[in-house]
């Protein structure tokens, strides 16, 4: 009953964050695109079977593992150039919250910096991470998400966030906030 | 989750708030007369009070149908009767005849007419009714002071009152002021008796 | 304020440095921190330095989601017509999603209907007064009508003896034996 109008739902929900996901663990557009697709055309062959208020896990979940599946497919071999300005959209303005004109043309210098040294790190901490920090999921939805225990996750976040700096290190602003 | 149950919870307090009955506020009726609004009144000691309200005044009505006065019939159509009475210092007379200038106006403002005004060396008194579109009485409001004249004690002292007294009257919803005549005349109840001594002694 | 230049960052503090600057430390680790970090040069620079990348991170948003990906996938689901999330929309697509949303919510309207009628019960049924308490409240009726009576005998009395009989009576009286006198102080002259 009303299939159509919970899958419009979900879709409207979830699309950015199944495709931010996607971006970010495949560095690549086409491939994000693909899953993106995937994931919207499962979501509509299972609509009726889950429950719609516990859709986010279910949804995270097949998404990382099309990204998986996906990742495992490509060739060890190849090292894709990932070119972010070409492949990530602006999205700075959404979130900043800073009148400073310095502060904003810094944040958006190093906006693509911070995206390419997400995408360095480890699969297992970059899904953490992204999911954490840019979805702005809660410790529990990402274990059930990830099928992580509650435990590794906050490990996994910590390490992500400590590599992260790591890479980052060249790119810190002259002024402390 | 978080913004579901946030509804949820929005939608149950419109719910309550939309299905909440309102205690009976009678400032709704035209006829009603909040006498706390007199300035004058704030450090008054209360002499007496009656308030009686619509549910009891339809059980009173009720009770007096059997009798053969027109107490049933009166009270029938009343919302509220209010009946407050307070004594004042001497020295604030003048301050209270100012307040019920103030309320004087004030009423006659919100619509009310002053059918009766009195004053003199010994009383202030003004009467006032509320009339609905249709010509019909809707509230009833006497605002007296009495400015301390004859002793009310029992033994007839000649001694003045050394204080005023306020007397506020509010009768709200279908008033009969002939009927309510007729009542007065029959009605032996405390209080009646000694107004009527004082018509005698006037007299 | 004086920091000591030297200190030995364990990995404990580091983690709860992070966290802090990440903001999703506990109170105490907080206090911990700001503590250290207001005594420290070490643990103050380093806190600064996660706190710039974690407010960078924050400020990275979703990417936004590519409209063409639907009219690819229109034929294998439904067309996704509506493209704005509006208030409304998301709460009637709450309440029709699923059978136990609407049970949940008609419950909930059923109980707040209850909640109201026991919280705020009809003004005629809230009270019985005891036969005691009509005969006093027909009593005090009776003294509000008898006041009111007095009020206009007053009135009465007051009009008949003051205002006819002095104010009006007196003059009047007054000015017809004034006519009175005139006019047979006419009569008595002779023509």
């Amino acid at each position: 009953m009303f299939a159509e109008q919970r899958y419009r739902f979900l879709i409207q929900q979830y699309k950015n964050k199944i495709y931010t996901y996607s971006l970010y663990m495949l560095k690549n557009r086409m491939d994000a695109d693909d899953v993106t697709q995937e994931v919207m055309i499962r979501i509509w062959q299972n609509i009726d079977k889950f429950n719609i208020l516990a859709a986010k896990t279910w949804i995270i979940k097949t998404t990382n593992n099309l990204c998986i599946d996906y990742l495992r497919r490509r060739t060890v071999a190849v090292n894709r150039e990932f070119e972010i300005d070409e492949f990530f959209e602006d999205t700075y303005s959404k979130n900043h919250n800073s009148e400073n004109p310095y502060l904003i043309t810094h944040f958006k210098m190093i906006a693509p910096k911070v995206k390419e040294a997400i995408q360095q790190l480890p699969e297992n901490l970059r899904s953490v991470f992204v999911l954490y920090e840019i979805e702005e999921m809660k410790y529990k939805e990402i274990s059930k998400a990830l099928d992580l225990p509650i435990n590794s996750v906050k490990v996994y976040l910590l390490r992500a966030r400590k590599k992260l700096q790591e890479e980052l290190k060249e790119y810190e602003p002259q002024e402390i906030i | 989750m978080n913004q579901i149950k946030t509804l949820l919870v929005l939608f149950f307090l419109l719910s309550v708030n939309f299905f909440a009955q309102q205690k009976e506020d009678y400032s709704k009726y035209p006829g009603y007369f909040n006498y706390k609004e007199i300035s004058g009144l704030k450090n008054a000691e209360s002499l007496s009070e009656v308030y009686l309200e619509e549910t009891l005044l339809k059980m009173v009505a009720g009770m007096a149908q059997d009798k053969s006065d027109d107490m049933g019939d009166i009270v029938g159509g009343l919302k509220l009767i209010q009946v407050n009475e307070y004594k004042i210092d001497k020295s604030s007379i003048t301050d209270m005849e100012g307040s019920l200038g103030v309320m004087d106006k004030n009423l006659q403002s919100k619509g009310w007419d002053r059918i009766v005004r009195t004053n003199n060396r010994d009383n202030l008194t003004n009467i006032y009714i509320k009339k609905s579109s249709n010509g019909e009485f809707e509230g009833l409001a006497i605002l007296s002071l009495s400015k301390g004249g004859e002793s009310d004690k029992p033994d007839k002292s000649d001694k003045p009152d050394p204080y005023g007294k306020v007397t506020c009257v509010n009768i709200v919803g279908k008033i009969d002021l002939a009927k309510i005549g007729n009542l007065t005349k029959e009605l032996n109840i405390p209080g009646l008796d000694k107004m009527k001594n004082k018509e005698k002694d006037k007299d | 304020m004086s920091r000591k230049k030297s200190f030995e960052l364990n990995e404990e503090m580091v983690n709860k440095i992070i966290s802090v600057a990440y903001e999703d430390a506990s109170l105490l680790d907080r206090i911990k921190v700001m503590r250290a970090a207001s005594r420290n040069n070490e643990v103050h620079n380093l806190l600064n330095l996660y706190k710039t990348t974690a407010n960078e991170v924050k400020q990275l948003g979703e990417e936004e989601f590519s409209r063409e990906i639907f009219k690819s996938i229109e034929n294998r689901t439904v067309p996704v017509k509506r493209t704005t999330d509006k208030f409304i929309y998301d709460f009637i697509s709450i309440i029709l999603s699923r059978p136990i949303v609407s049970t949940v919510t008609s419950v909930i309207l059923i109980a707040a209907i209850i909640a109201s009628l026991i919280i705020n019960k009809p003004v005629e049924y809230s009270y019985v007064y005891t036969t005691a308490e009509i005969t006093e409240a027909e009593k005090q009726a009776g003294y509000a009508f008898a006041v009111v009576g007095n009020f206009f005998k007053e009135t009465h009395s007051t009009l008949q003896k003051e205002v006819f009989g002095n104010a009006v009576a007196k003059p009047f009286g007054q000015s017809i034996r004034i006519i009175n006198n005139l006019l047979e102080g006419d009569k008595n002259e002779p023509n």
